[in-house]
């Protein structure tokens, strides 16, 4: 291992994979994902996928609220508008998936640039409350809409195809969720590398001073709710698959505020934030069922008891992260590599 | 560093309790695995705690007992909080993981959300969701429920109405007041096409969403109509504000609950607004004079000491009664597999709980429950049977899946 970096030149200070030795342990990981369902259980393939369309969802979020400094409370809504369109085109219109696919990230996309208008206007807190808005009145036309949306009965997914791959087998549909969760992962690094990506944080640390050196700023605002809501539509129409059938009430406020506080807990402004942060939320969750669950059968007696210690825990862990770790998992992370890197030889 | 050993800590505990509990789930041959997807934490965590402590207690009494022909029987209760996703992931599971045989499900988003996946996964289900949709087999092969579809009991409660009629000189009139939700909307094709045939009036539809905080508008909108009688589908938290709204506004109208309104907490949420509302329920009251209702009581008595008793702790007994005796015909046929439960639940003839619910009948093309309820007033804040018997309707298939 090198005992130092050393930067000469900004391409090498630019560069996604620095050291060898990151490369080789993220090729381990790429291969430890495409082996898992070799050796995982289905139900452990299935919270990979939910954690995969969580991390894209996530990636969105992540650069509208961390890097463009845009809170949204609509993320799941645009979930909906990418997870109905994909399923309308695939089972009304007959259009094959991998043309569907993109067409429901366009589509939320142009949604979420509609939404996007106020933020010119408006900051912070009342952005917010606009996104609330989005939020309700998407729900509200998936309720309504009966003869396209099937309305307050849900919607039948058919199982996109792609060759020899159908996505109702949950092994495809999981190596389909890697890849785009992958690709993902990279596409939305290179637009914070970018042009884009700088005047994205020169917009969230000081928008008049981004103003004054000439960046546009509704045009990277927009921009940016664009590309997180393409995002979001991805990973709707990802979700579709997912859970075959699709009613109002799988894109909810909650579950937009749940992707908040996954990219608080993961670290919002940093790449890696949003794996982290879905990572540590899937694993909380699973092990406090899988706990409150035995804990259930093993005295039925107080049942309700279990079930508030759930909740409890997981609201605990979530002020624990608010107060220890503001910048989230992702700096814990740089914290300890960078105490590793100078071991034992630290001072 | 010393922040980094406590996070090492709580890493390290948490895996124990992952891998702990995971090495526990070797299958053993003399337990029988059920599922419960169920609300404990979430908006009808009210609802959910008493159902689940009903299934409990059924289930250990049921234990007691020699439990399914010598074998234990074992709820795996989860808690979805109401949340479709939560509700998916928890089924991925009971099915995938724990191996159930059989579930019963809560919600009806979840339940709705999970049509296909049960399809192919073959498991039975009950459903605490008792839309007339999953009572055809031809669609929904796997579905049970215990009692009769929301649709039929609002039929029972109109047919009710239209025989105790006295005034010859005009129809009665009534109204619906529902929450836009799949739940809210279920009846009203069925029930106003019902009304219509036997010649009562439908006035305007009201809906009242959830959470309901006021419901004057629309109670002031309804009362330009005056219907004689205002049919609520709702739940007890959100129905208590109609229901005193109704009061404070002078309502001449006769309200009738449906069965996720009308429970006890309605009376005591309604701070004496319920008094003389009617409601429809296919199950007994806790405490009512029926002879299985002895070891209801005795079982609540003795495990819960103290606390109220209430009709949805009944239907959770109903839940596991049935589910038992399936379990129990399915062993006998030596195939204690989910199809085999299917075909159990099937052979359901007159299954009676002892007059907890209306005797219950599967068949393989028809997977209607029972056809029949009772009106139950509430007088000095007890729910008092007011139809004298079961309330019938014909099994004809004119409303079969609707």
């Amino acid at each position: 291992m090198p005992a130092g970096l050393f930067h000469e030149n900004y391409r090498t200070d630019e560069r996604i994979f620095q050291t060898w030795f990151v490369k080789a342990w993220l090729t381990a990981f790429l291969m430890a994902c495409v082996l898992f369902p070799l050796f995982a259980s289905k139900y452990m393939i299935s919270t990979m996928i939910e954690v995969g369309i969580a991390i894209i969802a996530c990636h969105g979020l992540n650069l509208l609220t961390g890097f463009t400094g845009q809170i949204s409370l609509g993320h799941a809504a645009f979930l909906g508008v990418g997870a109905y369109t994909c399923s309308i085109l695939i089972g009304q219109a007959g259009v094959p998936f991998i043309i569907a696919l993109p067409i429901a990230g366009a589509m939320a996309a142009l949604i979420g640039m509609i939404f996007g208008i106020p933020s010119l206007r408006l900051r912070g807190l009342y952005l917010a409350m606009a996104t609330i808005a989005a939020q309700f009145i998407i729900e509200f036309t998936i309720r309504r809409w009966d003869k396209l949306t099937g309305g307050v009965e849900g919607l039948y997914v058919d199982p996109g195809t792609l060759g020899p791959f159908h996505f109702d087998h949950h092994i495809h549909l999981y190596y389909l969720t890697l890849i785009l969760a992958v690709v993902a992962t990279m596409v939305i690094k290179n637009i914070v590398r970018a042009r884009s990506g700088r005047a994205f944080v020169a917009i969230r640390d000081r928008y008049l001073a981004a103003e004054v050196i000439g960046v546009n700023l509704f045009k990277y605002r927009l921009m940016s709710f664009a590309v997180a809501s393409f995002f979001a539509g991805i990973a709707g129409a990802l979700m579709a698959q997912y859970l075959e059938v699709i009613t109002h009430e799988s894109f909810t406020i909650h579950q937009s505020i749940d992707y908040l506080a996954m990219c608080i807990i993961g670290g919002l402004g940093h790449i890696l934030g949003g794996i982290y942060g879905v990572g540590f939320w899937f694993i909380l969750e699973r092990v406090l069922e899988v706990v409150t669950t035995n804990l259930n059968s093993n005295f039925p007696d107080h049942i309700t008891w279990f079930v508030s210690i759930r909740e409890i825990v997981f609201g605990f862990v979530i002020v624990f992260f608010l107060i220890f770790e503001p910048d989230g998992l992702a700096a814990r992370w740089r914290t300890i590599r960078a105490y590793w890197k100078l071991w034992p030889f630290s001072y | 560093m010393k922040k980094l050993t406590i996070g090492f800590a709580i890493v390290a505990i948490a895996m124990a309790l992952t891998l702990g509990p995971a090495t526990n789930n070797a299958f053993a041959a003399d337990e029988i695995k059920w599922g419960v997807l169920i609300d404990l934490s979430g908006p009808t965590s009210d609802w959910g705690k008493n159902q689940v402590k009903g299934q409990l207690d059924a289930m250990r009494w049921l234990n007691e007992r020699g439990g399914i022909n010598g074998k234990k029987l074992k709820l795996i209760v989860i808690d979805d909080g109401y949340k479709v996703p939560r509700g998916v992931a928890g089924y991925n599971r009971l099915v995938d993981s724990e191996k159930v045989l059989g579930l019963y499900v809560q919600s009806t988003g979840t339940t709705m959300t999970l049509i296909k996946k049960i399809v192919a996964d073959g498991v039975a289900t009950i459903a605490a969701s008792f839309t007339s949709k999953f009572q055809n087999p031809k669609k929904t092969p796997f579905s049970f429920f215990v009692s009769p579809s929301y649709g039929t009991m609002g039929r029972v409660a109109l047919k009710w109405i239209k025989d105790n009629w006295k005034d010859k000189s005009r129809n009665p009139k009534i109204c619906y007041l529902y929450p836009d939700n799949k739940y809210g909307r279920d009846i009203l094709n069925v029930c106003k096409d019902y009304a219509k045939k036997i010649g009562i009036d439908v006035g305007p539809d009201q809906v009242i969403n959830w959470p309901t905080k006021d419901a004057t508008v629309q109670l002031t909108n309804m009362k330009r109509y005056d219907p004689d009688f205002a049919y609520i589908t709702s739940t007890a938290m959100n129905g208590a504000v109609i229901l005193k709204n109704a009061k404070a506004l002078g309502v001449r109208t006769k309200f009738i609950s449906n069965i996720r309104n009308f429970e006890e907490t309605l009376i005591t949420l309604s701070g004496g607004a319920a008094e003389g509302t009617y409601g429809v329920h296919p199950i007994a009251p806790y405490g009512a004079p029926v002879p299985g209702m002895k070891k209801v009581v005795e079982s609540h008595d003795k495990w819960h000491p103290g606390e109220k008793g209430t009709n949805v702790y009944v239907e959770g007994w109903v839940n596991i009664l049935a589910v038992s005796e399936a379990l129990k015909t399915a062993d006998k046929a030596g195939d204690l597999t989910p199809s085999g439960i299917r075909n159990a639940f099937e052979k359901f003839k007159g299954f009676d709980t002892g007059g907890l619910a209306p005797a219950l009948t599967f068949t393989s093309t028809d997977h209607r429950a029972s056809m029949a309820a009772k009106i139950y007033e509430i007088k000095g804040g007890k729910m008092v049977d007011v139809s004298g018997g079961w309330v019938e309707l014909p099994r004809d298939m004119e409303y079969f899946g609707k």
